[in-house]
């Protein structure tokens, strides 16, 4: 679909009432305008997250927005992430669930997450940095420091070993020489093949 | 004779990406007893990539054999599959690709999915405490305070400066 203009107006129907218009002459109180700036506008993703096992708390939305690749349409999708990474460890592997599409691969298209640590100790309050090596964290000293460039920190996407293809599971995969603590954030978009059915479940 | 690249996917059509598998490619010659091997690899990414020979005499059929490794492990839930084209090679362009059947599980509840992913966590997570093990804490001071009484004491003593 070409994107439209700014301008460009919608009719909205609420999701209660009946989508069954037959160039009729209804129009009642129930309708409303919106242009495709307050669509986009209303495009935040996941926002409503489920509580896991691993005290983890995630969910998935579809977005707006549909992606033309080689000739292949794309629908898209946000999955949102909050996990703790504690006690403090060499090590962390945290589970955020699985995503089954009906058909398909699914393909990560942005990665917004985020670390959390607490610097009490160190020049205060809390650090705040992107997912990856180098994001600050900490330990029982309260005193923040970055992964060290040994290390990894990243979003991990599994296969099971007897499920099949369109079975995604999904970690925090977080390591370094030293022991660690920490929050994480996930907040990241993918997409997969236009129309299948995707499924989140949150383990 | 171009590279042919054919795409080893599920039976709906999706590539197996992680897949880990070999193929053979054979050619049966009109008037031969046997199939001759002419190509063998490594599926790559769910692509096999390869030159296939032109056939040097009439040919009868060609075969692609996708055969799966199974790995302790690894992922392992496709079986292999020959697939006959009659009179000609394979041809990406000619819509062929090769769809393995699926010998796994599909999880159907809740609790098989949690159990399956945690069961791959745990495997992760000791792969990785192998890498960095966590025997730090017994060496290094996580407090500020246990600084000194992790060093010698005669680094801690004041040293006049010259």
């Amino acid at each position: 679909m070409p994107t439209p203009p700014n301008n460009e107006q919608f009719v909205g129907i609420s999701a209660a009432q009946d989508l069954n218009e037959k160039a009729s002459r209804l129009t009642n109180d129930k309708r409303q305008i919106y242009t495709y700036s307050d669509l986009l506008s209303g495009s935040t993703g996941a926002t409503t997250l489920e509580t896991g096992t691993s005290l983890q708390s995630a969910g998935i939305q579809k977005l707006a927005g549909v992606y033309t690749v080689g000739g292949v349409q794309y629908d898209s999708y946000n999955l949102k992430c909050w996990a703790p990474l504690r006690p403090e460890n060499t090590a962390h592997v945290i589970p955020i669930g699985s995503i089954e599409v009906g058909a398909g691969n699914i393909f990560f298209i942005n990665n917004r997450s985020n670390v959390e640590a607490v610097d009490f100790n160190g020049f205060g309050g809390y650090t705040n940095s992107p997912i990856n090596v180098g994001a600050m964290v900490d330990d029982l000293s309260d005193v923040a420091r970055p992964i060290s460039s040994a290390g990894l920190f990243y979003i991990n996407q599994e296969n099971i070993p007897t499920f099949p293809v369109t079975f995604n599971a999904m970690y925090i995969v977080a390591a370094d020489t030293l022991p660690f603590e920490c929050d994480a954030y996930v907040d990241v978009d993918f997409i997969c093949q236009q129309g299948t059915s995707v499924e989140f479940t949150i383990l | 004779m171009p590279e042919t690249v054919l795409q080893v996917t599920d039976e709906a059509g999706t590539l197996l990406t992680p897949l880990q598998a070999t193929f053979e490619v054979d050619y049966q010659f009109v008037g031969d007893a046997e199939p001759t091997m002419v190509l063998e690899g490594d599926v790559q990414r769910g692509l096999i990539q390869a030159d296939f020979p032109e056939p040097v005499r009439e040919l009868q059929f060609s075969e692609v054999k996708v055969r799966t490794d199974s790995i302790p492990g690894g992922w392992d839930a496709y079986a292999g599959k020959t697939m006959v084209f009659e009179g000609r090679l394979p041809s990406a362009s000619k819509g062929d690709s090769i769809k393995l059947p699926f010998k796994g599980v599909i999880p159907t509840t809740t609790e098989e999915k949690r159990v399956a992913v945690q069961s791959r966590r745990v495997e992760i997570l000791n792969s990785l405490l192998q890498r960095y093990p966590n025997n730090a804490q017994q060496t290094v001071p996580n407090l500020p305070g246990d600084i000194d009484q992790a060093l010698p004491g005669n680094l801690g003593e004041d040293v006049p400066l010259p």
